[in-house]
């Protein structure tokens, strides 16, 4: 008889998921219809095809004073999703995708799926095998490689790899790379040069419950207000979840600000930093949590900033197959442009003299 | 209208011989749903979640859970983790051993690679659910933290049964290559 000694590991190991994944899970109604619901996937991905779906219809009466943004989805979006249920065979994979980890000096290197200019490439630092599963006939290959150094970046956390049939330079990250200090963190992955932000800030007021109340979409020079207030005291050490049995009930508890975020060399593309009133800074960057203590009255500062000096709205979505969601008259204060339905083709009307846009101002930081 | 949880830590606390009612008035059913689901036996599953009262009176305090809901499920799940491994001992459970079944589907072949340690594979395991979208990750923990059926994911989530079975095969292959590539065994 099996004695499933694996298995029931497994299982033991699964009760010790973060307790906001619980919650989430646990707390997750009964889905209306998809199109009612595709806001979901979040705000990054929701401004992008914002953009690119339809027109942006501006109502001044949204809550505690912020305008209300109506933003035009359609029923394509969602197949997006479910493309990516689909598992590419092996011959289809490029050849990053296929050889997906890196062993070098016992220290494990996965495949970001990103290339790296060969200007940024510097000297080689050893020979190395990469090896990669193919999902259908469960067969492990390996080939071999040269590994290289990239420029400021530290080999700690990535390196470049070239592939002998190739003539591009790929880059492998080490997932569980821990800094020990937010100056750690900033050198090792160049952050000054390979940080970039969408221009947007979200702020959400997370209760113990998990959920959240209406979000406020803030713009404006994000990455101006993030280097000069948030990135200074480089010399805070990370936090470690393990040494902190606290830590998980703190992070982004109250209100917190999610900067969107992406390190689009290494492959992070829409991710996030947080911000919260308890004074941590957080980031999914390289897959794992990061969390660096920048204290209260910082984070305080940069929360009252954000919310005096940037300009905020509240995203509403009107989805073109469902007439209820559309914006009622009265809701659109005295708006003349919302006595009559509004349709796809109705291009985006602003208070300002803002254009919308899909990407943030990546200029250097002041 | 429902006590809040802060209420039910301080009764705990101050040791009140109400916590223990408040707690079951609250969370009675979430928690029998996860033993039974893991156990399916009624009277199995009830008298885990007594064992789960006793424990969350003895851990609180000095314990003092942010997340009631997630630490009382936790409890709830682990003591009847414990009582499924004692009866597999002796019989067979058709549910479980389905569900364990599925879960050996994620777990990588372990050539030369020593187990890893639970703490590696917890991170690892978070990690991967991280990167997972809201709607995958949520499929997979109702099946494999609360132990629910396809059928009543389907229902809860408002997706199809052959959807959700479609997901979960997706999850446990990406994860168990997850494990693979980054050189973790179970």
């Amino acid at each position: 008889m099996k004695d499933n000694k694996k298995e029931m590991r497994l299982m033991k190991v699964i009760s010790d998921i973060p307790d906001d994944m619980i919650t989430s899970a646990a707390n997750e109604k009964t889905k209306k219809p998809w199109y009612k619901n595709f806001a979901v996937l979040g705000t990054a991905a929701a401004c992008i095809c914002a953009v690119a779906v339809g027109g942006i219809l501006l109502a001044m009466n949204g809550q505690g004073g912020y305008p209300i943004k109506y933003i035009y989805r359609d029923s394509d979006d969602i197949k997006t999703e479910e493309n990516a249920a689909y598992v590419p065979k092996w011959h289809e994979r490029t050849i990053e995708e296929q050889y997906r980890t890196l062993r070098l000096s016992d220290e494990l290197y996965g495949s970001r799926c990103t290339q790296v200019d060969s200007s940024l490439v510097a000297e080689k630092i050893a020979s190395a095998t990469a090896s990669g599963y193919d999902d259908y006939t469960e067969k492990t290959y390996t080939t071999d490689v040269e590994v290289y150094s990239i420029s400021k970046v530290s080999e700690d956390f990535a390196v470049a790899v070239k592939f002998a049939e190739s003539d591009k330079y790929y880059v492998y990250g080490k997932g569980f790379y821990t800094p020990d200090t937010l100056e750690g963190f900033i050198n090792d992955l160049n952050l000054k040069d390979n940080l970039s932000f969408s221009g947007k800030i979200t702020c959400k007021n997370w209760g113990d419950d998990g959920k959240t109340s209406d979000e406020v979409t803030f713009e404006g020079d994000v990455n101006k207000v993030v280097w000069n207030m948030l990135l200074t005291d480089t010399d805070i050490p990370i936090t470690l979840m393990d040494a902190d049995k606290d830590l998980k009930y703190t992070l982004n508890r109250g209100k917190t600000m999610h900067i969107g975020i992406s390190v689009k060399l290494f492959g992070y593309n829409n991710i996030v930093m947080n911000v919260d009133e308890n004074g941590y800074l957080t980031t999914n960057i390289l897959s794992s949590g990061k969390y660096f203590f920048i204290g209260k009255e910082k984070a305080k500062e940069f929360i009252d900033y954000v919310e005096k000096n940037f300009e905020g709205y509240i995203i509403k979505y009107v989805y073109e197959d469902n007439p209820d969601d559309k914006p009622k008259p009265e809701n659109a204060g005295e708006s003349s442009t919302l006595s009559h339905d509004v349709s796809k083709e109705e291009v985006t009307i602003y208070s300002t003299a803002r254009p919308p846009h899909d990407s943030g101002p990546e200029a250097e930081a002041n | 209208m429902d006590i809040t949880d802060n209420r039910i830590i301080e009764l705990f606390t101050s040791r009140s011989k109400e916590a223990v009612s408040a707690l079951s008035k609250k969370y009675e059913k979430l928690c029998k749903s996860i033993s039974y689901n893991i156990l399916r036996n009624k009277e199995d599953a009830e008298e885990c979640v007594n064992d789960t009262y006793l424990k969350v009176w003895d851990s609180i305090p000095p314990a003092k859970p942010d997340n009631l809901m997630a630490y009382v499920c936790r409890i709830a799940r682990n003591i009847s983790l414990d009582k499924l491994r004692y009866n597999l001992r002796s019989k067979r459970n058709g549910n479980t051993d389905a569900l364990l079944s599925e879960l050996s589907e994620c777990i990588p072949s372990t050539d030369n690679v020593e187990e890893s340690a639970d703490d590696t594979l917890k991170n690892a395991i978070t990690d991967f659910l991280d990167g997972l979208s809201d709607r995958d990750r949520n499929i997979f923990i109702r099946r494999y933290f609360f132990c629910d059926d396809v059928k009543s994911i389907s229902k809860k989530l408002g997706v199809t049964e052959t959807n959700v079975t479609t997901i979960l095969n997706r999850t446990r292959n990406n994860l168990k290559k997850y494990l693979s590539d980054n050189g973790i065994a179970v």
